[in-house]
């Protein structure tokens, strides 16, 4: 085990995982004395139905004092603000979050502002601005992906000054994650394949970036198996209980290990796509995951080799020599989607060029990759990525991406 | 019985001594960079005018303060922050970690990757400035110093290699 | 996957070089400016309290410091605190150190008099004042645990964990190799228990690292032992770092046992000293549990699911994916037994290698084993 010089890892948040986990809320909430919770969550899944099993799981246990569902994709200032206010005007004493990466981001919003007593968000922004506990927080994900139910961040939009806000505090991380299955039993499979292999790439670069440590990677392997052994499964049978608590289990797992040692250039192209383009987060991180991982290769081999196990199994990683499994584990990663685009009947693209919108136009458009590798200078985790990148070296991967071309390993600059 | 006593850490006169020349000299060398060479120029020309950042160590300092004018012009702000406004701070979590990477004893990316700094202020910003420290230290440093400063050690034109760096070094020392 | 998966770790773990340095950015970010230092002799005599020290310097921190002498030092430990307006509390140190400084902080928050008759000592909601805990040696488990015992009261509770525990090489004292084969084996054993018998894979992740650690410095570390001891402070970091990482993986095996509290091989080992007539010194705790530890996993050889699996902490990944899956689990178990003889040819005393070698009688090995059997999934 290779032990760095430093390293950190915490993860305060209470996990409970199961069948009947949403059932469990009333004697969380009432272990931390909080009997009057607001519910935040968003359009889609009220219409969804997982509010009414939400309800029906707490089973008048406890009394809701609001419900408020208008959180937007983009989690945002004015958001924050009003749902705060909401907070106070019904006397609510905690917050169920119940969405999605964008519902977590604006629960965790409110929570810092309902717990300061505070209308000014912007004065806890940046690193550890936050210095008290806050008011208690329980995050249900209707997703198993972004892993923000286990994080220490949030990212609010100021729509005024179009900046997005950081908050970074280990008092942010939800008090505790509800992971039941029924809150994603009805995700449609593209969504499913997306989500998952964002937790995939959140896991993947726990381990090959800077900040890896011990437990990040043992946090890791144990997402990537998982995600590995149920992804496929899930798709072709959505109603499989145990297949889809593995998935939630996966993506919080992945988001414990993110958290603590951070993500690198998949991260850092993907989040640029996603800005420049609109383009859904999850499908850019399945794009950019092998060439991530291809492009870091001769820095981290030996931690790619090791990827190959929970990923493959112990059979094809006894079957492999030792040194080809590094770019085992990449061709593995490219297999999986092509085989998610196979059994999503091409709704999971395998290039940049693939992304399509519902009304079938391009996401991301060819002309936009400059803009996109110019963007992706100023994403923080570009730091994290074992290998440096420059604007060349991120418009060079962004065209192997678009056009679902190996990257050409001659033209990654060692220094 | 309990035995108790108050510690005072105090100060490390030395080493905060050590740091202020550092970051004296470094801050110096930022705007000198900032005049002669065209990477440093176009990491500066993105940022908006009246911009200042400050790299220094969490509590107290010591601080390198350096901020582009209403003109556009790069200047070295000293090593005060009061009664200045900051927009960015790059803090390491304390002096002695700060030290570790001005004596090279870790590089800023390690440091990086251990947590041991936090940035206050926009991200995309403290981007470009970690670029412009990356490219002056390898301007200031011996390359074999330089390169455990650095991910990457880059590929620079002879011109920019040698040239650039004298301009950078003399600017630097004579403060202009 | 079992039906209902939860775990909870409070503790932030701060480890390796210059931790230290981390701690004053850490606790302003929990609002804690006056940090109490609670220490032990040893400790303070091996000047440990000088690192933390000069961690401090040029901050604002001015910690004050304390050093348990004797039992009778409670109540002047919370008037100092009071007095002195302090705001969180460091334990420097390992064992009743941190005992001491948990149930300070139970006193500070819920009341002197609630700790001395606790109407409910499991009920404690809410956070507590910051903990930090500096250990010193390695131990078994108990100190990053959410329990405390004050009073013959036990207290049990997540917000009992300290808030980090900031492991370094930099604090490390010198220890008996008793005391480091008790915790690195009480590790072993709870940190395996978790990962073979658990199908909670929050807790596998941890359990999964925490065996590692033992396995990568426990028997390094007795084999590097002058005449029973590790003197690690006049030997230098070499013998530091990995009592630093055998401490670590006692950290790990104290959030495990917060999360599963009757661990099988712990209950056995408690069962086992109560029982046995020797000297706790050759039959320490953590010797039992890790006899306990094979017996348990001999005994589920063929019916737990994830057995096999622990063969790779316990070894590498080229081994564990070598050996075919129906035999992993002998493989794991024999890696075991291979471990704990190689530890008794390291000991000038030899240690026993099994229950009948430990003296106990076949009643008492036929007890034990009714308690080291699992209901599997």
């Amino acid at each position: 085990m290779v032990i760095p010089d430093y390293y950190e890892f915490g993860s305060r948040t209470h996990i409970m995982a199961g069948y009947d986990a949403l059932e469990q809320i009333p004697g969380l909430l009432s272990s931390m004395d909080a009997q009057n919770p607001m519910v935040i969550t968003d359009q889609g899944v009220s219409r969804a139905g997982l509010v009414d099993i939400l309800l029906q799981a707490l089973d008048s246990r406890i009394t809701i004092k609001t419900i408020q569902d208008d959180v937007p994709a983009d989690s945002d200032l004015i958001t924050v603000h009003t749902l705060a206010g909401q907070y106070r005007k019904y006397g609510c004493n905690a917050i169920i979050a119940l969405g999605g990466g964008s519902v977590m981001d604006t629960a965790k919003g409110v929570n810092i502002l309902v717990s300061a007593s505070s209308d000014n968000l912007l004065a806890f922004s940046g690193a550890n601005a936050l210095t008290h506990a806050l008011n208690p927080l329980v995050a249900v994900p209707t997703t198993a992906g972004t892993g923000s139910e286990v994080t220490r961040v949030a990212v609010i939009s100021d729509p005024d000054n179009l900046r997005k806000l950081l908050f970074t505090s280990g008092f942010l991380m939800p008090d505790a994650a509800v992971l039941d299955p029924r809150m994603t039993l009805t995700l449609p499979a593209p969504v499913t394949a997306a989500t998952a292999m964002d937790a995939l790439s959140h896991a993947v670069e726990a381990c090959l970036c800077l900040g890896r440590n011990p437990l990040s990677t043992a946090h890791a392997h144990e997402a990537i198996a998982l995600i590995s052994q149920h992804l496929l499964p899930v798709i072709l049978q959505p109603d499989h209980k145990p297949g889809r608590l593995a998935l939630a289990t996966g993506a919080a797992l992945a988001g414990m290990a993110f958290s603590n040692s951070m993500v690198g250039m998949v991260h850092t192209l993907g989040h640029s796509v996603g800005s420049v383009c609109h383009a859904p987060h999850g499908t850019c991180m399945a794009v950019l995951l092998p060439y991530g991982m291809a492009y870091n290769l001769h820095k981290t081999q030996p931690l790619l080799a090791d990827l190959l196990l929970p990923m493959a199994g112990a059979d094809v990683y006894a079957r492999t020599p030792p040194a080809d499994r590094a770019q085992k584990a990449i061709d593995w990663v490219n297999r999986m989607n092509q085989r998610l685009h196979q059994v999503t009947a091409g709704a999971h693209a395998v290039c940049l060029r693939e992304m399509k919108s519902q009304d079938g136009k391009s996401l991301v458009p060819g002309h936009l990759l400059p803009k996109i590798a110019h963007t992706a200078l100023g994403d923080g985790s570009i730091f994290y990525n074992p290998e440096d990148l420059d604007y060349d070296d991120c418009l060079m991967v962004l065209e192997a991406a678009f056009n679902g071309a190996p990257l050409d390993l001659s033209r990654v600059k060692k220094g | 019985m309990t035995d108790f006593m108050e510690i005072s850490p105090g100060r490390h006169h030395r080493k905060r001594l050590y740091l202020s020349c550092m970051l004296w000299f470094f801050g110096r060398a930022v705007q000198a960079a900032a005049r002669v060479d065209d990477g440093v120029k176009s990491e500066f020309a993105a940022m908006p005018d009246n911009f200042t950042f400050c790299l220094g160590a969490f509590p107290s300092g010591p601080y390198m303060v350096v901020g582009k004018d209403s003109l556009g012009r790069v200047r070295h702000l000293g090593s005060s922050i009061a009664d200045r406004t900051i927009h960015l701070h790059m803090m390491f979590k304390n002096p002695a970690l700060l030290f570790r990477v001005f004596s090279f004893q870790e590089s800023t990316p390690v440091a990086n990757a251990r947590n041991r700094l936090y940035v206050h202020g926009d991200v995309p910003q403290a981007c470009a400035v970690v670029r412009i420290m990356d490219m002056v230290q390898v301007f200031l440093l011996p390359k074999f110093l330089a390169k455990r400063a650095v991910k990457r050690y880059p590929a620079w034109p002879l011109k920019r290699r040698t040239l650039v760096r004298a301009q950078v070094y003399v600017r630097a020392f004579a403060g202009l | 996957m079992t039906a209902l998966n939860h775990f909870l770790c409070r503790t932030k773990t701060a480890f390796g070089t210059h931790a230290l340095d981390h701690l004053p950015f850490d606790l302003s970010g929990m609002n804690a400016r006056k940090p109490f230092v609670i220490t032990d002799q040893a400790a303070r005599d091996a000047g440990v309290h000088m690192v933390l020290a000069r961690a401090c310097r040029d901050t604002y921190l001015a910690p004050g410091l304390a050093t348990l002498t004797d039992a009778g030092d409670f109540e002047t430990l919370y008037h100092l605190f009071v007095d002195k307006g302090y705001d969180s509390i460091i334990a420097l140190g390992t064992g009743q150190v941190v005992q001491t400084a948990k149930a300070l902080n139970l006193a500070l928050c819920l009341g002197p008099e609630r700790l001395r008759s606790p109407a409910d000592p499991g009920q404690i909601k809410g956070p507590l004042l910051p903990l930090v805990y500096i250990p010193t040696h390695p131990e078994s488990g108990q100190d990053t645990a959410g329990e405390t015992s004050f009073s013959g009261h036990c207290f049990v509770s997540a917000h009992l964990m300290p808030d980090i525990a900031v492991i370094t090489a930099d604090t490390m004292l010198g220890t008996p190799l008793a005391a480091v084969l008790d915790s690195g084996l009480s590790s072993l054993a709870a940190c395996c228990e978790v990962f073979a018998f658990s199908g909670n894979p929050f807790a596998r992740s941890y359990a999964y690292a925490g065996v590692c650690l033992v396995m990568d410095t426990l028997l390094p570390l007795a084999q590097q032992s002058d005449h029973g001891d590790l003197l690690c402070q006049k030997a230098g970091k070499h013998r530091r770092l990995p009592l630093a990482k055998l401490t670590h993986a006692a950290a790990v095996s104290g959030y495990i046992q917060s999360n599963f509290p009757n661990l099988k091989t712990r209950q056995a080992g408690a069962h086992i000293t109560a029982l046995h007539p020797a000297p706790s010194a050759t039959l320490s705790s953590g010797l039992c549990m890790a006899l306990a530890l094979v017996h348990l996993l001999e005994n589920s050889k063929d019916t737990c699911p994830w057995l096999g699996k622990l063969l790779l902490p316990l070894t590498d990944a080229a081994h564990y994916a070598g050996v075919p899956g129906p035999g992993q689990p002998d493989a794991a178990v024999r890696v075991i037994r291979e471990l704990l003889q190689a530890l008794y040819e390291t000991l000038p005393q030899g240690m026993p290698e099994t229950f009948d070698e430990a003296g106990l009688t076949p009643r008492q090995i036929s007890e034990i084993s009714n308690l080291l059997t699992y209901a599997h999934p």
